[in-house]
């Protein structure tokens, strides 16, 4: 009897440590998944996990509507002409990014809707709330960081 | 001169032979059931589907993703369960995504005509190596939706996609 | 049986904790959210701006002239003013002038907060200078210069340090070795140094307004500066200024390619090294010999995207003689004339204006 219950706390105690350890990985890799503001403040995006991947799309824009035709913006500058339509709010413009361990987040790439251009990005998480977003162009030297912040709902 | 004559030969019979004959053939998959879990906010929405890809179905028996030399999406046709749910959706972007392979968009509507059962969605002109995806074992399918108002429940959305491929000659 | 019972449920619940996922964001208004740390949302002005023609990271170009003709004064001292026919004349045509040219910006910081590059500059002139004759130390600085050209190179950095979202403080400094020197280094350095204050009312307009110490103008000179980088609501047509060293309109002809209608002031101190130690030596000028080279160069360029991150551009225009007197150098020190000095100079000189053309490849930031 005696054996048997602690071989039943152990073996409870051993998967809680394992579950713990994996959702503490999880969690961290998970780190990125929130809404965020880039630093100009015009723009919203929320990065959510699908399948094995980080996509963050733009969920809020501080000007909504194109300022010449009144309309809700649209991804003009898609060098795609097909694409030109397509509604800039919902627009992913964070792809692919795969969790690398200690805060950094790679593979993915960033689009610019400003221009039309997709860079290769890397993603590191300085504190829980800010995030370095360092888009560039083969190599990492001819790149450009941005700082983007964390944002909760307003109590 | 007669050396460089046989080079000459020589390249166009590997090239043909790399080449090699293809045959196109357009499929259609099954309808497929993207969801978007509710409680949904007006504004940018998510719905997705798991597609567990089946060569065998979509192909024919013994068909690999190395027989496919090319493919193409030509088709996406998007229908709500509930017919009267198409109505709440302001603009759809559909992309295609998965393990390994960079995530491709390759439709949108926008916006949706009123009073739409279906609706048929404007395709991307460049697509780009969407052959990669037939190797995976899963392709997501992801539909972001702005939504005119909040709802409730899930809202769920069936996708029908028609593909053109250049298989290789077997 | 109890404590089985107990553990079984305590198993169950600790898997059940674990597998709730939370998921609130469905509520979020986002345009009602504040920063998750609590900290105050800081904007810094972009040193971008809007449809301006690409910045480059690297450029490799090459540049070329039209013939004209040189006219060189003996080496000696002369006033501001002197008549220029009354000095005894070397003469010489220049069949060609051209050389490559490298520009390198590469970025060092590249933050919202800050942005600091370093760069590297080397440009060569060379000549082909024919039919020289007159008097003796005239020619010799012609032969000089067919001999060996010029060239410039050096090193740069460029700081922009955005202090709120609208102002901005921009500061640029390059250190330059210029004249006829080889493979050797030579003593005399040349530095440069601009330093602007200025705003970003929006993504389509900045100004900044400063203080330069620059070689443009051939001679040392203090100038004040004026930049104004300015882009149309329909991003067709823009300005980019740099006033007084280079101006342009632009006009986007599509997203990869641009044509810009303007100017550009070009110069330096070229220090003619053997000539400089060979006078030395005989006692005759004692001090740096050197070229100050100043041209007005208006222009048209044309860019465009060649694939990817590279861009062409072909420039042609008229190069307008500024300055191409010498001054020589006491110990090799410079010496500030401005615009009302009254120094003597060591020859006065005068080229030619000729039309030239200059074709870039350019890899540029996006």
């Amino acid at each position: 009897m005696k054996k048997t219950f602690a071989l039943l706390l152990a073996l409870t105690f051993a998967l809680f440590a394992q579950t713990d350890s994996i959702h503490s990985q999880d969690a961290e890799a998970d780190l990125l998944v929130g809404v965020w503001e880039p630093s100009h403040g015009r723009a919203r995006v929320k990065i959510d996990k699908i399948a094995d991947k980080y996509y963050g799309k733009i969920v809020w824009l501080k000007e909504p509507n194109d300022p010449e035709k009144g309309t809700p913006k649209v991804d003009k500058n898609n060098p795609d002409e097909s694409m030109r339509e397509v509604a800039l709010k919902g627009y992913r413009i964070l792809k692919d990014f795969t969790y690398k361990g200690k805060r950094e987040w790679a593979d993915g790439t960033i689009y610019d809707p400003e221009n039309g251009n997709t860079y290769s990005c890397v993603i590191k998480a300085t504190d829980d709330n800010t995030l370095d977003i360092r888009g560039y162009i083969g190599v990492k030297t001819f790149g450009r960081t941005d700082v983007w912040k964390r944002v909760a709902v307003k109590k | 001169m007669k050396k460089t004559y046989f080079a000459y030969v020589l390249l166009l019979l590997v090239a043909a032979a790399c080449g090699g004959p293809t045959e196109s053939v357009e499929r259609q998959t099954d309808t497929l059931l993207l969801t978007a879990e509710g409680p949904l906010y007006d504004g940018s929405n998510t719905a997705t589907y798991t597609w567990p890809v089946d060569l065998n179905t979509l192909l024919g028996e013994g068909y690999t993703a190395a027989d496919i030399a090319k493919a193409r999406i030509t088709g996406i046709r998007i229908t709500a369960v509930n017919p009267d749910n198409l109505s709440l959706i302001n603009d759809i972007t559909f992309q295609l995504a998965g393990s390994g392979v960079a995530m491709q968009k390759v439709g949108f509507l926008n916006p949706l005509p009123a009073n739409a059962n279906s609706v048929d969605l404007v395709l991307a002109d460049e697509q780009k190596g969407l052959e990669a995806f037939f190797g995976l074992k899963e392709i997501t399918l992801v539909a972001d939706l702005n939504l005119i108002q909040e709802f409730e429940d899930n809202l769920e959305l069936h996708a029908q996609l028609t593909f053109n491929f250049d298989l290789k000659s077997k | 049986m109890k404590n089985y019972l107990l553990l079984a449920c305590l198993w169950v619940f600790t898997l059940t904790v674990q597998a709730q996922v939370t998921d609130d964001d469905d509520d979020i208004d986002y345009g009602a959210v504040e920063l998750a740390d609590g900290s105050m949302s800081k904007t810094f002005a972009n040193s971008r701006i809007l449809g301006t023609s690409p910045q480059r990271f690297v450029s490799v170009g090459w540049d070329v002239q039209a013939p004209y003709d040189m006219t060189f004064s003996p080496i000696g001292s002369f006033a501001e003013g002197t008549a220029f026919n009354d000095v005894d004349q070397a003469t010489g045509r220049a069949t060609y002038t051209g050389g490559f040219r490298l520009n390198a910006n590469i970025p060092v910081i590249s933050r919202n907060t800050l942005v600091w590059q370093m760069g590297a500059t080397y440009w060569d002139t060379r000549y082909n200078i024919t039919n020289i004759a007159g008097n003796a130390s005239g020619q010799s600085v012609l032969n000089a210069l067919n001999q060996n050209g010029i060239r410039t190179g050096g090193i740069n950095t460029t700081i922009y340090k955005p202090l709120s979202e609208y102002q901005f403080v921009l500061v640029q400094a390059s250190v330059d070795m210029s004249g006829d020197y080889g493979l050797g280094l030579q003593s005399e350095v040349r530095t440069s140094v601009a330093a602007m204050w200025g705003k970003r009312p929006n993504d389509r307009k900045q100004w900044a307004v400063g203080l330069s110490r620059t070689y443009r103008v051939g001679a040392m000179n203090y100038i004040p500066i004026w930049l104004y980088n300015w882009t149309a609501p329909n991003r067709k047509w823009g300005i980019e200024a740099l006033l007084p060293a280079r101006g342009a309109v632009r006009y986007n002809i599509d997203r990869n390619s641009m044509i810009l209608a303007g100017f550009e002031l070009e110069g330096q101190s070229y220090r003619l090294n053997t000539l400089s130690e060979t006078l030395a030596a005989a006692g005759l000028a004692p001090g740096s010999l050197e070229i100050r080279r100043g041209e007005l160069r208006p222009r048209l360029e044309y860019m465009r995207q060649l694939t990817g991150y590279f861009w062409l551009g072909v420039q042609a225009g008229y190069r307008l003689n500024f300055s191409y007197d010498a001054d020589v150098l006491p110990g090799g020190k410079e010496f500030f004339r401005g615009f009302f000095g009254d120094q003597n100079f060591a020859m006065l000189n005068s080229i030619g204006n000729a039309p030239y053309a200059q074709i870039t490849i350019n890899f540029v930031s996006p």
